[in-house]
This record gives C-alpha cells, structure tokens and sequence, in this order.
C-alpha cells in the first residue's frame, strides 16, 4: 500500500461516499465529488513528483506487487503497479484535468450524484490503467474506463448522447478484443516450451525486458513466429489506435466529444486519447522492438494522414466544438508520428505533446463550455465581437488557440517542432523526411482553420445575439487557470517535463539502437 | 465397483423425499395455506445441497483414502459416481433451484392454482439434475434426462390458460420428444458398437484406437445421434428452434430455471459423454480424431453467431435472453472444442458466473413484469428511475452476460479463450476469432438494453419496489457477480479440481 494506490481507489471510495449522500441536496454530492477529486489530485502531484527521482531497481517508483488470481503454473496474475515518469507524468495530468472538469462540472443540474459517481469512477480506471504493470491488469482497468464514460456521455450528454455513447463503448471494446487476443497469444508464446523466458508472463517490465535480449518473443511458434508477431503487434496497434484515435478508427471521436457535456470533453480529450498513445508506448512497441522498425513507415504515414485529414475536416466545422474535436485528431496525428520515427527528439516531443494537448484541448474544450452555456449554441456564424463584452474570456481563449496553433512560448509549440525535427532526420524508416515535411502542411492548415474560428467569434462587431452575454465568473475562471498556468509555463521553461520523461524516452531509444 | 452403497447418492435421497412430501402435503393443505409446500422444498433442495457440500469436502480431503484412489467413488453396482466433477455441479445445480424457488415464490402468489404440482415439478427437475452429474452409464443418461426433461415439459405449459405457455409447451414436447428419440437411437447404435452400455466401454483402448481413426463407423453414428440429443438440451444450432419461443411462452421462473438447469444438465451430460470418447489419457480417441473436432468447433461458431445475431432483433426480453442463451451455449462448446483441463475448469467457471448472472436478470425480469405487465424491451425505459436496484442488477448483469470486467462473465469468457487459444491450431484461432465477434456484437443489444433503462424517459414514473424475498435474490445474485468477477481465485481453484477429477476419471 502506497501513495498510487490511494490515488486509485481513493475516487473508487469517493463514489461510494457520493452515493450516500443526501439526493434532495445535490450540492452535498458535488461538494463531496470535488473534495475527493481535490485530494486524488494531491496525491496524483506526489506521485508524479517522486518520479523526477532515480528509480528503483527497475526504474518504477511505488512497485507493489501482490497475487491476485492464482490459477496454479504459470498462470498468475498480480496486483502490480509501478509509475515512471510517462505515466507519472500522465496521472499527474489526469489529478489536474479532473480537478478542472469537476469545476465545470458545477452546473449539472440533473442526477447530480450519479454523475459525480460515474466521474470519480472514471478517475479510478483512468490513473489504474497508467498504474498497471501486468497486462490482466491493464486490461481490467482499461475495460472500467469505458463504463463510466458510457454513462457520462449517454446520459449527460447533448441530443445525439446515446448514439454517440454506444458507438463509443462498442469502438473502444471491438479494440479491447484485440488486446485481449494479443495479451493470450503474448502468454501462450511465453510459457511455449522452446521459449527463453523464464519471469511472469503478464508482466510488462519483465516482457520488456525479454523482448530487448531476445529475437521475438512468438520465437516459440517456430515458422510462423514472424507472422504472429506482425498479427499481433497490429492487433495491439488497433486496440490502442482506436483510443488515440488514428484514422481510420476515428469516427467516433467527433460525435463523442460533441455529445459529452463539456467536463467530459476536457477528460476525453485530455486523458482518454492518451491511454491510446501511452499504451502503444508501454506494450504494443516494446514488446516487438523488430515489428516495429519494419512496421514504422506505416505508423509515420498514419501520422501524416492524422496531421492533414484531420486539419482538412477541422477547416470544414461550423460547430466550434467539433472544430476543436477534429484539432485533437490532427494534434494526435502528430504523436503517432513521433512515435515511429523513435528518436530522442522525436520521442521528447510527442511525449510533450501528449502532455500539453492534454493541457490544451481541455481549455479549448472549457472555452467552447462557456459560449456553449450563454448561446446554448456552437454555431460559429452566430457569434463576433465576443472581445468586446468579455474581454476575460477572450484572452483566454486567445491563449489557447494560439497555444493550440503552436505560436513559440507556448507549450503547443515545443512538442511539435521536436517532433518534426526529430521525425525529419530519423533513419528508423524510409522516406521520413518526406513524409515530416508533408506534414508540416499542417501547421499552416492549422493556424488557417484556428485564425478562422478566432476571427469569427472574437473579433469584428459584436452580435446583436450575443450582446448580454456575462464574461466569465470566478468558478469558470478557476476551472480553466490551473490549464492556462501549465500552457504558460511549459512554452517558455518545457524543462521540467523533459527531465521527468528523461528516463521512459531513453529506454525507448536504447531499444531501438541497435535496429538502425 | 459392485457395492451397492446407497447411502451414497444422499443428496437425490433427499430430494426424492422432499418431492414426495411435496405430493403428499399438497393434496392435504387447503388450497389458501400452500406457502408451507414452498418452505419444504426450500428446505429440502437447501438439505441436498448442504449434503453434496459434505460429500465434496470429504472428496477434497487429500488425505482421503477416496482422493487418493483416483477420486471416484461408486454406487449401485458402478452405475452411480460420486467425483469432485460431480458434487460441484450438483452445488450449481443446488443454488440454482434455491435461486429459482425463492424467485418463483412471488410470482407464485399470482398463480391460483398448482402451487404443489410447480413445487414437485421443481424439485423432481432438480433431482434429475442431480442424478444427471453422476450416471455412468447411457441408460442412466437416458433417465436422468428425461426426469428433468419431461418435468420441464409440464412447467413449461403450467400456466395453463396461457395460449403462448401451451403452445411453448408443445413445441417443447415435440421437439423434446424428437431428439430424445435421437438420442435413443444413438444410444443404440452405441450399445451395438462397444457391446456395453458403460461409459467405461467407451473409453477401453481398442475403441480408441477406433474414435480415433475412423473405424467402426455405426459407433460414429451413434455418437453423432447423441450429441444431436443433447445438442438440443442445451440449445446449440441447428437444434436450437424451439429455444425463443420455449422462452417467451414459459413463466418467467421457468425461462429462468430452464436457462440455467437444463442447459447445465444438458452440458454436464455432454462433457461426460465426450470425456468417455477420449479414451483412457484423454488425448487419445476423438481427441485425435479431426472431423471431430471440426465438428464442434463448427457447431460453436454457428451457435455463437446465429445466437448473437438472432438476438440483435429482438424486442422482448425473453426471446432475447432466449437468443443470449444460444450464444452462450456457443461460448460453452468453445470450451468443449478445447477439452482439456484448462477447458473444462473455464466451462465450469462460466457456469458459475452464468448462473448468478442470468438469475439476477430473470429476477428483474419477474419483478418488472409484474407491475408493467409486459416483457417488451421498450417498457424498459426509465427503469432506473423507477427502481435504481433494478436498474443495476440488470446492468452488472447484461454487462457480465457481455463479458466486460470486472464482473463474472468476463473471467469466464476469458478462460474458455484461453482455453481455445492454447490449443495453438488455425480451427482454435478461427474459433477464437468468430468468438471474439460474438463478444462484440452481443455487447450491442446489451447496450441497446442498458440505453433504454438509463438514458430514457419511461411513460410511468411510478416506483417498482421488489418484495423481500425478491431482494435477497437480486443481492444474492449481485454478489455472485461481483465476487466471481474480483475475487476468482477460491472458485477457480474448485473448478479446476473438479476438471482434473473428470479428465482423471477412470
């Protein structure tokens, strides 16, 4: 028993105390909901301070490592939980958007204590699944994630919610069923006679570790290793793209991010496309080091299709929040490509990018909240002039564009040029250059469709429609500083963040070293 | 082998009397003081439940002189056996009836007339139940079947008023009557190719050598005959036609028992027969006998898909819960396609979880129809609303159904894909493959369901407030749930020793 694991199942209790609250007095729950999100967020800090330490042995902080099921042989699955600096970093942003989304979570006005139990629920999936270090155990988190957002979408969502929240879980669970098949195959090839390891054929750092000394780990299925592990570096690959999401498994984010009230945006932005990416990083890489580097030229591409498809589609938008929800697909677009080219660079990069989209699309997602609840409408032909009666609002909102453009000395910045600097001078595949200064294009489509939506709600003549509207209050402007802050400091000093993901980018890098 | 030893089969002693009295006092009691049938059954399934828990410590015991010879002990001259196999599916069987009897006895209350035949039925199905887990040979195969079935035939059409409870019973006679008759013929040509009705014949080594290899082709088709038999006891496709009706036309006690009781009975029955074919080691006979083996492998994928799909349409919650239940069966010939110890133990897990699952959903199903007076999937709207427990229980149920952590369903499933799996072969891959689609698809309708009772208005907002007893079933089968879901491993390890005892059966 750690810090982690209170920062995991201290929301889990936190719904059960939401729960019995009082349901005549909905501000007992909401009271009660933001407390406990307060103190995960406190202990989520802890945690991710501790990992700008040396690691432990095996470069985990907080290991616990304890029997859960025990079916004899082999087979054993552990509560085991560890963070580096990746997921500490993510869990770190999980505390800080939950504290923010449960902000603006203030005006749900209908089953508030379902809502804030689904929410505190979330909360327990989301920092369990960065926790995981056994892959039964990711998996069981993973799985705790979707029924919450399920919940939070259908029910407390926009008019589309309940189509968009189906299309969400079976998405997301179609990809699961490819987790699940390759954390079998991953096991049965481990424990195959013929096979060299000799650890706990769940264990993601003990896998990791095999995966570097040896060929493949599917060595023990003979001819066919080479295929199965292709087979299943692509299934693990599609599990997580799903989350990411990588086109063409996008579709349903749009309709999910429109749908879901706006706390629920920022935490699905912010949080949920990361567990894509982090899991590509924990699992589906590292496992198949080899696959990988044959396989980078079409993770470079996705990347490069992400970047443009998604900008092209964004420019489209006439709904603000869709607008924003298609800017995650393009942003995303820019971490997968990190990811394939496998430099330090790169990798710093996208990581960043992880983190400061996180940052970053939240607020956009907070900003469109505010119009959203003074216009009950997202139509961006129906508002202007917003400058001139909320001067508070629009600067915000100016910093987060622009921080979301990528405009130097902002946090959107940095990881994008490292990750165009670092994907232009990879070797690890063929044509990278080409394909990094592609998609370059969008950065410009970027500012374009971005400059746009600025220019249309904030500048020129006030609408007639949107002259009573309020600037923002102090609960609103609390819900979005804690974002504004880090978009802030983290463009001008990224340091800090690069030290703390020092460790995770080496090894990722060290992995790959000798494969060109 | 040649000790009679009826003191052994304790636990059918019991039932058989508690069916009996059932008789007895039900022609005794004026027709307003029948509640008392109910606490006689109760008592007497609870007795024989409590009895096969006893026998199965003293089978667990390692120390045991029994355990140590092999793990089976014999009755009536060697046609009765008592295995860890046994006892724990006789325990299954057990809770189920207790689950079933305390279900049916609200729903009872509305019925105004039968209490005592429903209550005998009840119990004489369960005693067929528990004879089923310990025959030995096909004739008792053949009886212990026909108990439950023919006990099912008349509970099925109990509501005698009903025109859809009698035509669901006919169906069930005819269609009943029609693989019973397979599965005699089967059993005959069976007797005519080993000369012996024993399963123990089956398993000598030159019949092996002939399941294996092809020979003897008329004891071929005496076992395909009766895996028709029983493929129709637990629903699995091309049999499976009288599944939807059957389920929307019967009570909802008896969908709810015939779900779970028969369908186990059926899949006990099943494992046994097939274990006997496997010859001594268990990886002799069909075991390496391909057609075989693509046999089942083909009638699990099409059970799981025609199941999963057939569901998709539906718009009462019976027939779908009819059509989830033939996927289901297809999850469970997954396993038996997978029939090692591995196989066995998840198929016995997923009974379990099945179980708890399915009787929590009939539970909510039996309390809502009540006041709604409907089974229509549209009256479900709002649910939440009216009951949250309700709401809930269906939910974590639908969910486990589904196969979604952290509830029971979903170690289920995942041991019988591990199973199938491990196998290592293009079919299992294949298998694993179009079960993995099944997974995803059955997930849709299970939304669809979870949709309406969360995300909708209802027409009424009026409170569904479940009875007591009512409530200790749905908390009953939430644990169950829940527990099977976080905490496997007490109940794994069961499973798996009950799956050495039937592999080690000799």
């Amino acid at each position: 028993m750690n810090e982690l694991t209170y920062a995991i199942f201290l929301p889990l209790v936190g719904m059960l105390a939401v729960l019995l609250t009082n349901k005549e007095k909905p501000q007992q729950a909401r009271v009660v909901g933001f407390l406990f999100t307060l103190v995960t967020f406190g202990l989520c800090t802890l945690v991710a301070l501790q990992c700008f330490n040396a690691g432990d042995v095996d470069g985990y902080h907080y290991r616990v490592q304890a029997v859960w099921i025990d079916l004899g042989g082999s087979f054993q699955v552990h509560y085991s939980i560890g963070v580096d600096g990746l997921s500490g970093m993510l869990i770190f942003l999980t505390g800080l958007l939950g504290v923010c989304a449960a902000l603006a979570s203030w005006n749900i006005k209908q089953g508030t204590r379902g809502y804030w139990a689904m929410f505190l629920l979330l909360h327990t999936g989301v920092i369990g699944t960065f926790a995981s270090l056994d892959l039964f155990l990711f998996y069981v988190f993973w799985e705790i994630v979707l029924l919450p957002m399920y919940f939070l979408i259908g029910v407390w969502g926009g008019p589309r919610r309940r189509y968009a929240a189906i299309k969400f879980f079976l998405y997301t669970l179609f990809g699961s069923v490819f987790l699940l098949a390759g954390i079998l195959v991953t096991y049965f090839a481990l424990t195959a006679t013929g096979s060299g390891f000799a650890g706990n054929p769940f264990s993601i750092p003990e896998i990791t570790a095999y995966a570097r000394v040896t060929d493949n780990i599917m060595a023990p299925f003979g001819e066919s290793a080479h295929t199965i592990a292709t087979l299943v570096f692509w299934g693990l690959f599609v599990a997580f793209a799903i989350k990411v999401p990588v086109f063409p498994f996008h579709t349903w984010l749009p309709d999910a991010h429109v749908e879901a009230p706006t706390p629920i945006s920022v935490i699905l932005a912010g949080i949920l496309l990361k567990l894509g990416a982090y899991g590509m990083l924990r699992i589906g890489f590292p496992f198949f080091p080899k696959i990988l580097h044959e396989m980078a030229f079409y993770l470079g591409v996705l990347g490069m299709i992400n970047i443009i498809y998604g900008a092209l589609v964004a420019m489209a938008q006439t709904d603000f929040k869709r607008l924003v929800a298609y800017s995650s697909v393009s942003h995303m677009g820019f971490v997968i490509l990190g990811f394939a080219a496998m430099t330090p660079e790169s990798l710093n990069g996208a990581i960043l990018m992880m983190f400061n989209h996180g940052t970053i699309s939240g607020l956009l997602f907070l900003v469109v909240g505010v119009v959203y609840d003074r216009a009950h409408h997202r139509d961006l032909g129906r508002f202007g002039g917003l400058m001139w009666n909320m001067p508070i609002y629009a600067a915000i909102s100016g910093v987060a564009i622009f921080a979301s453009l990528g405009l130097p000395g902002l946090s959107g910045f940095i990881g994008e040029i490292l990750t165009l600097l670092g994907s232009f001078k990879t070797t690890f595949y063929e044509h990278a250059g080409l394909i990094t200064v592609v998609c370059t294009i969008g950065l410009v489509l970027t500012a374009a469709y971005y400059l746009r939506a600025l220019q249309r709600v904030f500048l020129g003549e006030t609408n007639p429609e949107c002259e009573s509207f309020p600037d923002v209050d102090t609960r609103e402007i609390g819900s979005m500083v804690p974002l504004l802050v880090p978009t802030i400091v983290f463009g001008i000093y990224p340091a800090p963040l690069i030290d703390l993901i020092q460790g995770p980018v080496s090894s990722l890098v060290l992995m790959v070293k000798s494969l060109g | 082998m040649t000790a009679w030893n009826v003191g052994l089969a304790l636990p059918e002693w019991i039932l058989a009397g508690a069916g009996l009295l059932a008789m007895w006092l039900d022609a005794r009691t004026p027709p307003d003081k029948k509640d008392g049938i109910q606490n006689v059954a109760w008592a007497g399934v609870l007795l024989a439940t409590l009895a096969a828990v006893f026998q199965g410590v003293r089978l667990w015991d390692p120390g045991d002189s029994v355990a140590a010879g092999g793990g089976k002990i014999y009755a009536f001259r060697g046609h009765y056996g008592l295995d860890a196999f046994a006892v724990f599916l006789k325990v299954l069987f057990g809770v189920s009836t207790l689950l079933v009897l305390s279900l049916a006895r609200s729903w009872l209350k509305r019925v105004d007339r039968g209490h005592g035949e429903f209550v005998m039925l009840t119990l004489f199905a369960t005693l067929g139940m528990f004879f089923v887990c310990s025959v030995e040979d096909f004739a008792g195969l053949f009886v212990a079947l026909e108990l439950v079935t023919v006990s099912f035939y008349c509970l099925t059409a109990f509501k005698r008023n009903d025109e859809r409870a009698v035509e669901a019973g006919l169906k069930y006679v005819v269609l009943g009557a029609l693989a019973s008759s397979f599965l005699v013929l089967g059993i005959a040509f069976v007797y005519g190719g080993t000369g012996s009705l024993d399963f123990a014949a089956l398993r000598s080594d030159d019949v092996a050598q002939d399941l294996a290899h092809g020979g003897a082709p008329l004891l071929h088709f005496g076992l395909l005959l009766v895996v028709i038999g029983l493929g129709f006891k637990i629903a699995a496709v091309p049999f499976h036609v009288w599944t939807p009706d059957v389920y929307e036309g019967a009570a909802s006690p008896v969908t709810a028992f015939l779900s779970v009781g028969s369908k186990m009975a059926g899949i006990t029955l099943l494992l046994k027969v097939v274990r006997a074919c496997l010859g001594p080691g268990g990886d002799a006979g069909l075991a390496q006998a391909t057609p075989w083996i693509l046999l089942i492998a083909c009638i699990s994928a099409a059970t799981l898909l025609y199941g999963n799909l057939g569901a998709l349409w539906q718009g009462n919650i019976k027939r779908l819960l009819g059509y989830s239940s033939i996927g289901h069966a297809g999850y469970v010939l997954m396993g038996v396609f997978a029939f090692d110890q591995r196989g066995v133990a998840a198929i016995l897990y997923y009974l379990t979880a099945y179980l708890f699952t399915v009787l929590g959903i009939f539970a909510v199903v039996v309390v809502v129809s009540r006041q709604t007076k409907s089974h229509s999937i549209a009256d479900y709207a709002g649910l939440a609303r009216r009951s949250p427990l309700l709401a809930f229980v269906l939910l974590c149920g639908l969910l486990s159904l589904a196969g979604v952590p952290p509830f029971g369903g979903f170690f289920g499933k995942f041991l019988v894909f591990q199973a199938v799996v491990g196998k290592g072969t293009p079919t299992a891959y294949g298998l694993a493959l179009v079960g993995a689609a099944g997974v995803v698809i059955s997930l849709y309708y299970y939304l669809v369901i979870v949709k309406r009772i969360y995300m909708e208005e209802g027409v009424s907002e009026e409170p569904i407030v479940p009875s007591r007893g009512m409530k200790a079933v749905l908390y009953t089968c939430l644990a169950g749930v829940f527990i099977l879901g976080i905490w496997p491993s007490p109940f794994l390890e069961l499973a798996q020793r009950a799956a050495s005892a039937l592999s080690s059966a000799s």
